[in-house]
């Protein structure tokens, strides 16, 4: 009886949902698209977000539920980051659970987790990403759709993929097709890829790091969409959203200010009743 | 039961990688003249210094050689440079996907016999994107500008720039380009991302008095934040998919595309001892079939190694000498300057068959920080000579069996080879009576697995849509619940 209520009480918390689906794409990269990676690196992530997790725990107090949070971190390392040695791995563990506790503005973290121990060890140059890992097929693109939707109907930020995904579209369209004059089948390729819709989808919805109202939330996309459209399309940097969600968070406290609504908590659900 | 089948599965392991595979030796090599339609690009990066060797092998009559190549910035005299042939020569055997071969000692005498067998030297062929025909030069006013007009070596070079792809086609055809009908509207993008167009024509008289009877490999090099080689341009007039080799030198790591995926092509695996007869036409197959099992977009990883001149070792077994200081001189690896630490280089070979529905966008690279070594090989095993009468060699000669009918299957996974006289290869060491000879052999040492690849397929992606539908299910199980709980 009592495990059914933790299953049931669980069931409603939607990171479990969101581990499950990170872990499945984890495990079709490796069944279907022919990932080289060691479970090593996959175990020292998933190790160094957890333990570090549980220091900040120990140290600053709070629920061992937000060890999911952690596991969901460590998971998006996982797919995301490419390192040449266990070590570095561990290092974007901690810096990732680390920058949630100590980069902070009025009790809400700036940067997302993720984003932040992607983007400092890719800079110091041992790390990389692997943006064309997913390729451009039907069951791909359908699992990360699928996923989405599962995972956005729950923590209601759809509005902030659709805005990003939407301005991305137009803004790539008005160059490639309108004003460089490629065909079609150029720009849907861009969009095909999976690791583009993985970033919309997966990455910049984490509740916890995005604008509380839904108008701040459009602004962001907005203006992520755009400052990764000109690194990409001006500079050639293969990893422009990552480098504009890593800037576009900084404005995250000032659009707060401006629109206030409710922040987000993962357990808001059972709180209010 | 379980902890019995992974110590099975774990001396399999051992006994077909880890053993076997501190030592071998290389017997056939395939290269890159199997393959028709190709081109092989010699691709160098140092922070923005790109320098980009391209290989030339125009069957025709020079007379109607003519190539365009969209370039990011009006080259000097001095960045454009006539190379010789044979460094993609020595870059492709060095490379290439290898054959290496294992002698079984004879368990009976255990004496090691070691034995170097003929080496297989290929060369090879290639097609360079080709305008064909040229004429005369008529100067008028297409929008079209000449920003630079050299000759070197055998070839005529003009740097162009264009306002307008209507212009640029105009232009060249007037002056007796022949450009294929898709071209022009492809020209247009690279027109107005800035690009300029390095158009290269034979000198008919200085390609007589170079002596050569075929035409040298063009090296250009510039600075750029543009990291990419253009493909659309050579698709434009093609038939059905090209080939491209790139072979890739960087100061840190591996160069891999970023809008493509990029797979590494099987290696390590056990095949018939025949094989090294029809090696390159293995190859062959088996690329054919990766590439249409990754759908045909994926860019294959066939070579990657450090090849700093104080790296020791270069490759495990060497198909041929590797680069050499000379060599990197010739294709453009400028930081190289001896036998010091700062002369690090890393080499990736690239493999990429491509066409227009599956490859929309020009390859765009990019160098990570990955020195993990890589190589295409594939393993013969020569069994044991001698007499093998005594137990152990009975042994022997059983799991030579199955090691044998391992191979056969692998052979027709990798590379869908089948042959019912295959039969003949996995029992030629066994003694059966003919009266028995469909007793079971037991001591199955390998498993031998055979794989049906006709349902392969089918099969695959059966396993991709179950593998979502479960995922669904999850995700329905996970929905959004109403609950109204009054406490």
């Amino acid at each position: 009886m009592k495990l059914a209520q933790i299953l049931s009480a669980e069931r409603d918390d939607p990171r479990c949902l969101q581990i499950f689906l990170l872990s499945s794409f984890l495990i079709y990269g490796f069944l279907f698209l022919n990932w080289s990676s060691s479970w090593e690196v996959f175990a020292s992530a998933l190790g160094s977000t957890a333990f570090s997790q549980w220091i900040w725990i120990r140290y600053r107090g709070g629920s061992l539920h937000s060890l999911k949070s952690a596991m969901i971190s460590g998971l998006g390392l996982c797919l995301l980051l490419k390192v040449d040695s266990l070590w570095v791995m561990a290092l974007a563990g901690i810096l990732t659970i680390s920058s949630k506790y100590l980069l902070r503005y009025q009790s809400k973290h700036i940067f997302n987790p993720t984003n932040f121990g992607i983007i400092v060890t890719v800079f110091f140059g041992h790390a990389w990403i692997d943006p064309g890992q997913w390729g451009q097929g039907d069951s791909t693109l359908a699992l990360i759709v699928l996923g989405a939707v599962g995972i956005l109907l729950r923590v209601k930020r759809w509005d902030l993929s659709v805005t990003f995904l939407g301005s991305m579209f137009f803004l790539e369209a008005l160059r490639l097709i309108l004003y460089l004059g490629w065909d079609f089948p150029v720009l849907f390729h861009r969009f095909e890829s999976g690791t583009i819709l993985l970033f919309a989808f997966f990455m910049i919805t984490d509740p916890k790091t995005t604008p509380n109202s839904r108008k701040g939330r459009v602004i962001w996309g907005v203006l992520m969409a755009s400052v990764s459209f000109v690194l990409g399309q001006y500079f050639y940097l293969y990893e422009a959203p990552l480098i504009a969600l890593f800037t576009i968070s900084l404005t995250t406290p000032l659009l707060d200010l401006l629109y206030k609504a409710e922040r987000f908590s993962w357990t808001i659900k059972t709180q209010n009743i | 039961m379980k902890k019995k089948v992974i110590a099975a599965t774990l001396a399999m392991l051992l006994l077909s990688n880890d053993i076997l595979a501190f030592c071998g030796f290389y017997v056939a090599k395939a290269s890159t003249d199997l393959f028709n339609e190709k081109s092989e690009v010699i691709l160098v990066r140092n922070g923005d210094h790109t320098v980009i060797t391209m290989s030339n092998d125009f069957q025709g009559d020079v007379k109607d050689f003519a190539m365009v190549v969209p370039v990011p910035v009006v080259l000097s005299e001095g960045q454009i440079k006539v190379v010789e042939r044979g460094i993609f020569d020595r870059l492709d055997a060095y490379s290439a996907p290898r054959l290496v071969e294992y002698h079984d000692a004879n368990p009976c005498t255990p004496v090691y016999h070691l034995h170097k067998k003929p080496i297989a030297v290929n060369d090879f062929a290639m097609i360079e994107e080709v305008d064909p025909s040229m004429g005369i030069e008529d100067e008028a006013n297409y929008g079209v500008t000449i920003e630079a007009e050299y000759t070197i070596g055998e070839y005529d070079i003009l740097l162009l720039s264009a306002m307008e792809s209507e212009g640029l086609e105009a232009w060249l055809t007037q002056n007796g380009y022949k450009i294929p009908p898709k071209a022009a509207k492809i020209l247009q993008p690279y027109i107005l991302s800035d690009t300029k167009f390095f158009v290269v024509k034979v000198n008919l008289d200085n390609q007589q008095n170079s002596g050569f009877d075929y035409l040298r490999p063009l090296q250009i090099s510039f600075e750029s934040d543009r990291f990419m080689l253009p493909l659309r341009l050579g698709m434009a007039n093609a038939n059905g998919p090209q080939d491209l080799v790139v072979y890739g030198f960087s100061k840190q790591g591996r160069i891999e595309p970023v809008n493509y995926r990029t797979v590494k092509v099987p290696t390590g695996n056990h095949v018939p001892q025949f094989i090294n007869k029809y090696f390159g036409e293995f190859y062959k197959d088996l690329f054919h079939r990766q590439y249409h099992k990754q759908s045909r977009s994926a860019v294959f990883l066939e070579y990657a190694w450090n090849v700093s001149p104080m790296q020791g070792v270069k490759c495990d077994p060497c198909v041929s000498p590797p680069p050499v200081f000379a060599d990197f001189k010739t294709a453009g690896v400028n930081w190289v300057t001896g036998m010091n630490d700062e002369s690090q280089v890393f080499f990736t070979r690239l493999h990429v068959r491509y066409e227009q529905d599956k490859f929309p966008q020009d390859l765009k690279f990019h160098i990570t920080p990955n020195t993990d070594h890589f190589q295409a090989r594939y393993v013969i095993t020569h069994p044991a000579k001698g007499d093998l009468t005594c137990s152990a060699g009975q042994e022997y000669i059983r799991k030579l069996e199955s090691l044998r009918s391992m191979e056969v299957s692998e052979l027709s996974a990798l590379a869908g080879w089948k042959n019912p006289n295959y039969l003949d290869y996995i029992t030629e060491y066994s003694q059966r009576s003919q009266s028995d000879k469909f007793a079971p052999n037991k001591n199955n040492f390998f498993p031998s697995i055979v794989v049906s690849r006709e349902s392969k397929k089918m099969k695959e992606h059966i396993e991709k849509w179950a593998f979502l539908v479960f995922v669904l299910a999850a995700v329905i199980y996970f929905r959004p619940r109403r609950r109204v709980q009054l406490e």
